[in-house]
């Protein structure tokens, strides 16, 4: 054991001593979490703008449409023109007439480029608007409001912390993608090992390979907590919500790392030259990085992207976090991601184990 | 000059020996391209959002209660909503705590029946509240839903409330009521009729330049491709010029340059040999990813006359940013930290990973004045707008002026550093 725990503690220690990891330890993520979580922090919220321009004879249908609108919180204002950059409201010529006679109205809203989700909310706001004032133009005795059909609110009980905005989002996400990032690229830490002649050094001395590779696994154990705490801190720092279970969350996180250090370290035994090991360490990190859902929310993909995240690590890594941040979920809605992390330690380690070689 | 070019063949022979690693790198744009399409490229290319997702409960399981999910499932409601049955409010809560859905309807036992008396008819709504836009859309649906309803039924309120009136007093109609009670059903009949022009009652979307709805990236998704895959392009670029400066480092390192300048080579000529080498090795990638975009991606290279002076203007930038570092660096891991840190900055703020239109207004100026954020907006207004070299000029001058300035500055650097 003792043999182990000094690989290990020498491991980190050189690691800990060069400017390249250092970088990617601890300001990188500063950056990309900074950057983010300031760019992707959740608007001010702001009530929906229209521009009302009425080509209609009289101007009832477009003040009957502003009366409503506006008791919807849209602030209306009226022009000759549709107004670049903000979207308008066209009351087509003969509106009026044609609502008294029961005809169609055609109105139409001059808007962006692509449709956003504002505009989809002001049109079917207009749209129901523009019933209203149908059925006031046409009711027979009571007003339509005063039907039978009722709309009573419910609270289903979900509650649920925002994690896909700010710091919520990009804390959390960096952790994990820097986390993976990095222990994965600490391969090439083996592969230059064996270039340089080091493993070879190591492997004279009486130390068994079970206790070289145990050595390496702890060493990049290490600096993957180093990490995960260095996060968490700065979490603390910008005010983000961690897990109600925190033992839970830093379990699972401890999982997570093992595996990540195993593959690491599977990877570099796959590789004579270090810098191929690096690059393809990056490229397996930064191509599953979107598919796990670090750099944006999987509920803003489709259902096959989604899908895709269970089968990849960083998938079950981001779920599991997710799970436990957004809405306190317990040790048994993250033990089928935590088990597949243990599955893919216990194929990665022992082939990593035995491929170390000097 | 002879002798730079034979140094620049040397090292680019170098390359096509031993290309492994420049290959990795340049499967990073192309397996990110494909992923960013597969997360965005359908709703991207029909400049839609995708449809809001709405669970609909359905107790009462009736021909009236049937008629509730109609209204998002028909006419041009159909195109913003999908609708999902569920089967209990526990199902509803998993499926909102995984935010699959923005609102879940409840139709309650008994809904027809109380319809049909003209007591009142509860619709349950429940908004997800982790969704903001999708359940003010729904509900504002269902509150349509619900006036057209009751405004339906209104028509037909006299004769409906006679008829319960005869049934309540468990008699049969005489037949002066029955008259009258068809004459009630004929003219909620008129009205309903009436009540048609409802369904014209529309609301079009016109957008800039098209008379129709248009798209952001357009209907085809060669444009999506053509809008991401520059930027992931510039973004390998810049890591593809690290590789190979890194070879010249190591070279140097080894003794290769001390070695190269015992002969009568002129120290200018070991410097504009591996410029030149630089310059063409990162042109010649360039070409080949434009290759793979436009046979994979269907990516059309149109206008050559700009793109070409726009992918040698930020050649020249990426192998003068490179060529800087290493004639500065001590170290190839030195060389390689620094690099990799100024590409990491320039990416950030130049709109590599977030588009710069997201950026606020002074980070959208810092990012079009910085090399590859101009070089990247400038393939994007020739592939999608289609703009010509008069279109891209301010680009231009930005990676030229950038492009002049780095290779001026790593030709000065390593001139001293040879001195020295």
């Amino acid at each position: 054991m003792r043999n182990v725990l000094v690989i290990a503690w020498y491991d980190m220690k050189r690691v800990l001593r060069e400017r390249e990891s250092l970088f990617w330890l601890f300001i990188g993520p500063l950056i990309f979490t900074t950057f983010f979580g300031l760019l992707m922090r959740p608007p001010a919220p702001r009530p929906p703008r229209l521009t009302i321009v009425n080509q209609d004879a009289t101007d009832r249908v477009a003040r009957g449409m502003e009366t409503l609108l506006a008791a919807e919180g849209v602030v209306i204002q009226f022009a000759l023109e549709p107004v670049p950059g903000r979207m308008s409201l066209i009351v087509p010529a003969g509106a009026d007439a044609a609502l008294a006679s029961g005809e169609a109205v055609p109105f139409v809203l001059r808007a962006g480029a692509e449709e956003t989700n504002a505009e989809r909310n002001t049109r079917f706001r207009i749209q129901k608007a523009a019933t209203r004032l149908y059925f006031a133009a046409h009711a027979a005795g009571a007003p339509a409001a005063e039907g039978p059909l009722v709309i009573a609110d419910g609270d289903l009980g979900v509650r649920r912390h925002e994690t896909t905005a700010g710091f919520q989002r990009s804390v959390p996400a960096y952790l994990v993608m820097f986390v993976f990032l990095n222990l994965l690229v600490s391969g090439a830490g083996i592969a230059e090992d064996r270039s340089s002649g080091r493993l070879r050094r190591i492997a004279m001395a009486p130390v068994s390979r079970g206790e070289i590779a145990l050595g390496k696994l702890l060493g990049r154990f290490g600096i993957g907590w180093i990490q995960i705490v260095y996060m968490l801190a700065f979490g603390f720092v910008v005010g983000i919500t961690w897990a109600a279970n925190i033992w839970l969350f830093l379990a699972f996180l401890s999982v997570f790392a093992l595996a990540s250090a195993s593959l690491g370290i599977l990877l570099g035994t796959a590789f004579e030259d270090p810098d191929k090991c690096a690059s393809v360490a990056v490229w397996t990190a930064v191509v599953l990085s979107p598919l796990g859902g670090l750099w944006w929310p999987l509920e803003v993909v489709g259902p096959s992207m989604r899908r895709l995240a269970y089968f990849v690590p960083t998938g079950w890594a981001m779920e599991g976090v997710n799970a436990m941040l957004a809405f306190g979920a317990g040790a048994r809605d993250v033990a089928p991601f935590a088990a597949a992390f243990v599955a893919l330690f216990a194929v990665s380690f022992p082939l990593a184990a035995r491929r170390l070689r000097a | 000059m002879h002798a730079a070019l034979i140094i620049a063949a040397h090292h680019l022979r170098r390359i096509v020996r031993n290309p492994g690693l420049l290959l990795l790198l340049m499967a990073m744009p192309v397996s990110l391209a494909v992923i960013e399409y597969g997360a965005f490229g359908t709703t991207a290319a029909q400049g839609t959002l995708p449809p809001t997702k709405v669970l609909v409960l359905d107790e009462d399981d009736t021909l009236v209660s049937g008629g509730v999910p109609y209204a998002f499932s028909s006419g041009p409601a159909k195109d913003f909503f999908e609708l999902a049955h569920v089967d209990s409010l526990d199902q509803a809560r998993r499926i909102f705590q995984r935010n699959e859905a923005a609102a879940l309807i409840v139709v309650p036992k008994g809904f027809q029946d109380a319809v049909i008396a003209g007591g009142r008819a509860e619709l349950g709504f429940y908004p997800n509240p982790i969704q903001t836009i999708g359940p003010e859309i729904a509900r504002n649906l269902v509150e349509m839903t619900t006036l057209i309803g009751n405004g339906l039924y209104e028509q037909a309120r006299e004769p409906m409330s006679k008829v319960r009136a005869i049934m309540a007093a468990g008699r049969e109609p005489a037949p002066g009521e029955i008259a009258e009670l068809s004459a009630g059903f004929y003219q909620a009949g008129v009205r309903l009729g009436g009540l048609q022009a409802l369904s014209g009652i529309t609301v079009g979307v016109q957008r800039p330049g098209d008379a129709q709805a248009r798209t952001g990236f357009g209907t085809d998704p060669r444009q999506f491709f053509a809008y991401v895959f520059p930027g992931l392009v510039i973004f390998a670029l810049l890591f593809i010029a690290q590789a190979l400066a890194i070879r010249l480092l190591r070279d140097r390192m080894r003794g290769l340059q001390r070695r190269i300048a015992i002969t009568p080579v002129p120290a200018a000529s070991v410097t504009a040999g591996g410029a030149i080498y630089m310059i063409t090795g990162l042109l010649a990638l360039l070409f080949v990813l434009a290759a793979i975009g436009a046979l994979i991606f269907r990516i059309p290279l149109r206008n050559p006359a700009a793109l070409l002076p726009l992918a040698l203007g930020f050649a020249v930038f990426a192998s003068g940013l490179h060529l800087l570092a290493i004639a500065l660096a001590k170290s190839d891991r030195s060389a390689s930290f620094v690099g990799g840190v100024v590409v990491l900055l320039i990416s950030l703020l130049g709109g590599t990973f977030v588009p710069a239109e997201s950026f606020p207004p002074l980070l959208q100026g810092v990012a079009m004045a910085l090399p590859n954020g101009a070089a990247q907006q400038g393939f994007i207004d020739v592939l999608v707008h289609g703009q010509g070299p008069a279109g891209v000029g301010g680009r231009l001058a930005v990676v030229w002026a950038w492009a002049l300035a780095t290779m001026a500055a790593a030709m000065i650097a390593e001139r001293r550093r040879l001195r020295v």
